[in-house]
């Protein structure tokens, strides 16, 4: 089991404390490690056609910033996203989904990690755990898809200048 | 704090709609609750806060019941396609003994 599945097993049980660990503390790293369980799943993905050295690799994987991935995760889930392939090519609903849940992942990271006014829920952190194991289900579905191929380039090069 | 253009009207009309989605789901919606707002990175956003039944309970059922509304709510607000495009959706889930017990106004 790669590195992306350990966090959101881990996310899953941070989501449920047991009534002597501290719960708004486990909610908040649980909703985190979801985000960063889904980030490092598409980061690995993209790596993996990848056929130079580790230590390349590691440099290659250390270029992706999360504000980038926002952004061409937004266009894709609004379907403005503009891959490379001429003509262009259909997104399929199942990246749409997975696109858009990176995004709600991300915004509810923020929150989790630095907005110490919101409480969570164990509903609350348990969907967005849910969520990120449906995007790994989703992503299954279409990872040999050519738009997924180049949604993973767009995630490490940015949106595609018009 | 609010953030929109959007006349009272559409702020109205778009409230309106938003009901009109959580009745679509009588067995598992209590209701949905929303702001326009700005997310972490300051883009405009509109949140989402849904209340559920008590009777969701597991994960599997959640996810599955999360993409539905959440697909329900972007398909009839038409919010990738119309003026509200430029609004990022978030949407955010509670069980009705959750929320009864916070009473977050947000939420009620």
């Amino acid at each position: 089991m790669g590195i992306a599945e350990d966090l959101l097993t881990l996310a899953g049980r941070l989501a449920d404390p047991a009534r002597e660990e501290p719960e708004q503390a486990s909610l908040r790293r649980s909703v985190s490690t979801a985000y960063y369980s889904l980030f490092q799943f598409l980061v690995q993905e993209a790596a993996q056609g990848w056929n130079g050295t580790d230590a390349v690799r590691v440099g290659l994987e250390r270029r992706f910033e999360h504000a980038r991935m926002k952004s061409v995760s937004q266009s894709v889930a609004q379907d403005k996203w503009i891959g490379w392939s001429s003509p262009a090519l259909t997104v399929p609903s199942d990246l749409r989904s997975v696109a858009r849940t990176f995004v709600i992942l991300q915004e509810a990271r923020h929150l989790a990690d630095y907005d110490n006014g919101k409480g969570w829920t164990p509903i609350e952190a348990r969907e967005k755990v849910a969520e990120v194991q449906l995007a790994f289900e989703n992503w299954a579905n279409i990872r040999t898809h050519p738009a997924a191929n180049e949604y993973l380039l767009s995630l490490l090069v940015g949106n595609k200048r018009e | 704090m609010a953030t929109t253009y959007l006349s009272p009207q559409k702020l109205k009309d778009f409230a309106q709609r938003v009901d009109e989605v959580a009745k679509k789901f009588p067995d598992e919606v209590v209701r949905i609750r929303h702001s326009f707002t700005r997310d972490w990175d300051g883009d405009p956003a509109i949140n989402f806060r849904i209340v559920l039944t008590d009777k969701i309970r597991r994960n599997r059922r959640l996810s599955e019941l999360s993409d539905l509304i959440g697909g329900a709510l972007i398909k009839d607000l038409a919010l990738y396609e119309s003026e509200y495009s430029q609004y990022i959706p978030y949407f955010y889930y509670r069980s009705k003994s959750e929320e009864d017990k916070l009473k977050d106004s947000e939420w009620e």
